[in-house]
C-alpha cells in the first residue's frame, strides 16, 4: 500500500525551526511504523534521525508521537497507524529537542534518579536471598513492566507545562519499590514525591495510562502512591 | 522445585515484611490542598445540585423572584429564626467551599504555567483579593438580609 509519511525535521545547523518533511512509500500494512521510518532513511533521505535498538517493543528507544498519540513506532502496525492513507510523526513532547525524531531524555532521566530506583535493604539477607510469597510479589508487578520509553511522561499535560514535575514514569517506577515487601527505602522515596512536583502534580488526565506499551495501569499506581502519603500505609 | 523447597517457601513466617518501619503520613500544604479539593469538592456536588434542584426543579421559575429570597434570608432587621439561619448555614457553607475550590484550582493552574515566579505571585495575589471581596459580599448579603427599601418595597415581610 502507498503511504504518505509527514514526519516532523529539524536540524539545529540548519533550521531555525522544526518544520514537516512529506514521504510517500510502499509498505506492506503488517509493517510496523518503524519499518516506515527506515524506508525513509534507507532510500530517501539518510539524514533522518530518529532512535531505535532492539525493534521489538522492549528497549524502549523509539518512542514518539505517532498521529499525535505517543507510541512506540516498533509495535505500532501501519494498518492501524494510517488516516487517510497517511501517517504523521513527531518527537515526543516536553523534552529539548535534538535533532527530528531524537529529543533529550537526561531531564527525564533526572526525575527517574530522583525516585530512587533501586532495592534499599541494608540488613543482611540471611542464609539465601530475600524471599516473597506470590502475593507480595504481584503487589508490584504492574510497575515492573516500565521500560522507560517515556510514552506515558511526554504525553502528561501536567509535564508539558511544568517540567520539573517527576512525571509518571518516574512515580512508577518508585511505586514499584515503595510496594515491594523486601524495600526499605519507601520513607525516603515518598519525601521526593510529597513534594509540590511530586504526585500532586497528577491530575488524573489517564493519557499515561491510554499510551502506555506495556499496558500498565500508570493513573492507578500513581493514585496509589497518593493513598499511600495520605494514609501512610504502604500495604 | 523440590519437596523440601516447596515445604520452606510454604512457611508463611518467611514472607513476613521487612522490619522497616512504616512511613507516617506526610503532611505538608500540596497534601492538605489535594485532599481539600477532593472533600469539598464531594460536598459541593450535594450543596450545589441541591441548590439548582431547589431553584428550578421544586420552585418554578415563575416563583423564583426576590420574594422567594426573602422567604429564605428574611429581611434587613428581622430576627433571624431558624429557617433563616438553615439557608445562611447552607448558602454560607457553599460560598465558603466553592470561593475557596476555585482559588486553589487557580493556584495549580497558575503554578503550572506561571513560571515567572513575580508574575505568579501576582495574579494569585489578584486572585486572593477576588475571591475575598466577593465572600465578603456573599457574606454580607446572607447575615443582613434583603433590604427592603432599597427592592421598593415589593416584598411581604
Amino acid at each position: 500500500m502507498k503511504v504518505h509519511l509527514k514526519i516532523k525535521r529539524f536540524n539545529p545547523e540548519k533550521d531555525k525551526k522544526p518544520y514537516w518533511g512529506e514521504y510517500d512509500i510502499e509498505a506492506d500494512e503488517s509493517d510496523r511504523v518503524l519499518d516506515a521510518l527506515q524506508t525513509v532513511k534507507w532510500t530517501i533521505d539518510g539524514a533522518l534521525n530518529f532512535r531505535r535498538s532492539c525493534a521489538h517493543g522492549i528497549c524502549g528507544s523509539d518512542a514518539m508521537r505517532i498521529n499525535g498519540r505517543n507510541a512506540l513506532a516498533c509495535k505500532l502496525l501501519i494498518r492501524d497507524a494510517v488516516h487517510n492513507g497517511a501517517i504523521t510523526v513527531e518527537p515526543i513532547l516536553g523534552l529539548p529537542l535534538i535533532k527530528d525524531l531524537i529529543v533529550d531524555m537526561e531531564p527525564f532521566f533526572a526525575h527517574y534518579r530522583a525516585v530512587m530506583p533501586f532495592l534499599v535493604n541494608n540488613n543482611e539477607p540471611g542464609e539465601r536471598e530475600r524471599l516473597q510469597s506470590q502475593e507480595q510479589r504481584a503487589r508490584y508487578d504492574d510497575g515492573t513492566k516500565c521500560i522507560l520509553c517515556a510514552c506515558c511522561t511526554t504525553s502528561c499535560p501536567s509535564f508539558w507545562a511544568r517540567g520539573e514535575y517527576v512525571g509518571p514514569a518516574a512515580i512508577v517506577q518508585a511505586h514499584r519499590f515503595i510496594f515491594d515487601s523486601r524495600d526499605e527505602g519507601a520513607a525516603d522515596r515518598l519525601e521526593v514525591l510529597v513534594e509540590p512536583d511530586g504526585v500532586w502534580r497528577c491530575r488524573t488526565v489517564f493519557n499515561c495510562t491510554e499510551v502506555c506499551p506495556r499496558d500498565i495501569q500508570v493513573t492507578k499506581l500513581i493514585g496509589e502512591v497518593k493513598q499511600a502519603l495520605v494514609t501512610g500505609k504502604i500495604d | 522445585m523440590t519437596t523440601a523447597g516447596s515445604t520452606a517457601v510454604k512457611d508463611a513466617g518467611m514472607y513476613k515484611r521487612s522490619t522497616r518501619p512504616a512511613p507516617p503520613p506526610r503532611n505538608n500544604f500540596e497534601r492538605a490542598a489535594w485532599m481539600y479539593m477532593r472533600y469539598s469538592g464531594l460536598v459541593l456536588v450535594f450543596l450545589a445540585l441541591s441548590h439548582w434542584g431547589l431553584q428550578h426543579i421544586f420552585n418554578s421559575v415563575q416563583d423564583l423572584t426576590l420574594q422567594s429570597t426573602v422567604n429564605r434570608w428574611g429581611v434587613t432587621g428581622q430576627v433571624a429564626n431558624f429557617q433563616i439561619w438553615f439557608w445562611r448555614a447552607y448558602y454560607g457553607l457553599l460560598l465558603g467551599l466553592a470561593m475557596l475550590h476555585g482559588l486553589n484550582g487557580l493556584r495549580q493552574v497558575a503554578y503550572d504555567y506561571m513560571h515567572f515566579r513575580p508574575l505568579y505571585w501576582g495574579f494569585m495575589g489578584l486572585s486572593t483579593l477576588l475571591i475575598i471581596a466577593v465572600s465578603v459580599a456573599g457574606i454580607a448579603a446572607l447575615l443582613l438580609g434583603v433590604n427592603i427599601a432599597a427592592a421598593g418595597g415589593a416584598v411581604v415581610r
